[in-house]
Formats: structure tokens, C-alpha cells, sequence
């Protein structure tokens, strides 16, 4: 069975995170329920960086989002998240220190089983960020794409 | 959308009452209103119990605030955090970092 797939781009501002949580809120609480909260925070926190460490990359492209659910899984992709380089500075900060910032790779690395980081097709140097999550076979693709 | 008011209690406490998503976006607009709060206050609180959403910059603003109320030995207090906060606050490992009223609804502000 062919994967579910729901996309959505918004100009990269911090303004369009509302429509993006508006938009995939309800798709992920009618498949997976009170699961969904977690989701969307993790996404959220995730097109934040984008929009804060990489805006020049997404200036003219605008935040491309995608959720692709397979029978066990699903996948959101950001594209044109970070340049291979920046690789290296991604990573969650030491909880101890109570200080602002820091906190939103933690969230994601928390929430999502799984992060990854794909070659982006077509633009060289450029990553897309794949964020997985285990699903009940229930959640996954319906028959019909209903 | 977010909402943010600023309500004088008994003894000199502030309310800040916040309502609805915090956020990239909405968030300096709180912390503008919890700085605004704290210029006349003996002590702070923040009512949180009609924030729907709130993100790691929401967290980082209460922070602040917190830090800010600090410096001078002033209370800070969140009053009434939803369900969505207390959340958020447990996947940063701050439930116990802040002193937390859970309120009976009433709206009392007394500290």
C-alpha cells in the first residue's frame, strides 16, 4: 500500500508556525489521538531552527513540510534544513544548566524515535531533516487514502 | 494567537494572564509583558491555564522571567499551568524548577 502523504509550504516566517501546526494537528490526532500534542511540538521545534539558524536558506524556497505515513511509521521531512557543514553544531544541550535556549533538539530527540539527516535531491551541499516515529498498525496508510 | 494582560493583585502581586499559543512567533511578546509586569511588581505571577500550546521559547521566556523576578528576590510563580504546560515543562525537566500554584479557579491572586 502506497504511503499517506500530506504536505504543506509556508514563506519562512515564524508567523506561518500556527498554520503549520494547524495543519497537521488534526491529521495526526484523528490517526494517533493524544499522540499527536508531542508530534506537533516536534515539528514546530524543528521548523523553528530552521527559521532561526538557516533563514537565508529558505528565504526564497519557503519551509517545505512533509508527513508520509507508512503502515509502521511516520516520517516528516523538512527540506532544506541545514548545509552538510552544520552537521556537526545539531545536537540537544545538558539539561542541567537552566538557561533559555538550547531546549528544542532535546524536545525532538525526545519525542521522535528517530532523526535523521538525507541528502536533498538536486541541491548538493543541502540536507533534508527526517524525523521517525514508530505507529500502532492502526495509524498507518487507509485504503482509499481515507 | 496569543493574548497577554496584566492584572494588579492584593500586596502589590501582578497576574500576567496568557492565553492561547506561545511560540517562535508570539513569544517575545510575552516576555515584553512579563518585564512590563515585573517594573511595579512585589511579586509575579503568570497564569497559564488557557495556553493551548506553548514551544522550548515559551519555556526559555519563563526562564527569564523567573531570572529577572530573581535578581531583585521577587516570586515568580506560575499559577494554574495547563495541561499542555505541565507537559512541556516535565519533557524539559522543569515541573520542579518553578514554583507552581495549581489553583482552584477561583482567580484568587493573593500570594
Amino acid at each position: 500500500m502506497e504511503p499517506d502523504r500530506f504536505s504543506v509550504t509556508v514563506p519562512a516566517s515564524a508567523r506561518y508556525l500556527q498554520a503549520i501546526r494547524g495543519f497537521f494537528k488534526p491529521i495526526l490526532q484523528e490517526r494517533l489521538g493524544e499522540a499527536a500534542e508531542g508530534l506537533v511540538l516536534a515539528l514546530d521545534e524543528s521548523c523553528a531552527n530552521v527559521l532561526k539558524h538557516n533563514p537565508a536558506r529558505i528565504a526564497s524556497c519557503g519551509l517545505q513540510i512533509e508527513a508520509e505515513f507508512e503502515p509502521s511509521r511516520l516520517r516528516f521531512r523538512i527540506r532544506n534544513f541545514c548545509a552538510n557543514e552544520d552537521l556537526p553544531r545539531i545536537h540537544p544541550r545538558d539539561l542541567h544548566q537552566v538557561r533559555p535556549g538550547g531546549l528544542g533538539t532535546h524536545f525532538v530527540g525526545q519525542i521522535m524515535d528517530r532523526i535523521e539527516f538525507e541528502p536533498q535531491a538536486g541541491c548538493p551541499g543541502v540536507m533534508t531533516l527526517v524525523l521517525e516515529k514508530s505507529l500502532p498498525p492502526a495509524a498507518g496508510p487507509r485504503p482509499g487514502g481515507n | 494567537m496569543l493574548q497577554v494582560s496584566i492584572s494588579d493583585g492584593l500586596g502589590g502581586v501582578r497576574v500576567v494572564v496568557v492565553s492561547g499559543e506561545v511560540d517562535m512567533q508570539s513569544s517575545p511578546r510575552l516576555l515584553e509583558a512579563l518585564r512590563e509586569a515585573l517594573r511595579a511588581a512585589a511579586a509575579l505571577k503568570v497564569r497559564l491555564a488557557e495556553v493551548s500550546y506553548i514551544d522550548s521559547s515559551g519555556v526559555a521566556v519563563l526562564i527569564q522571567g523567573f531570572k529577572l523576578a530573581r535578581k531583585t528576590g521577587r516570586p515568580f510563580v506560575l499559577l494554574e499551568p495547563s495541561a499542555r504546560v505541565l507537559s512541556v515543562l516535565e519533557l524539559s525537566q522543569l515541573r520542579d524548577f518553578f514554583a507552581i500554584e495549581e489553583g482552584d479557579g477561583s482567580g484568587d491572586t493573593r500570594l
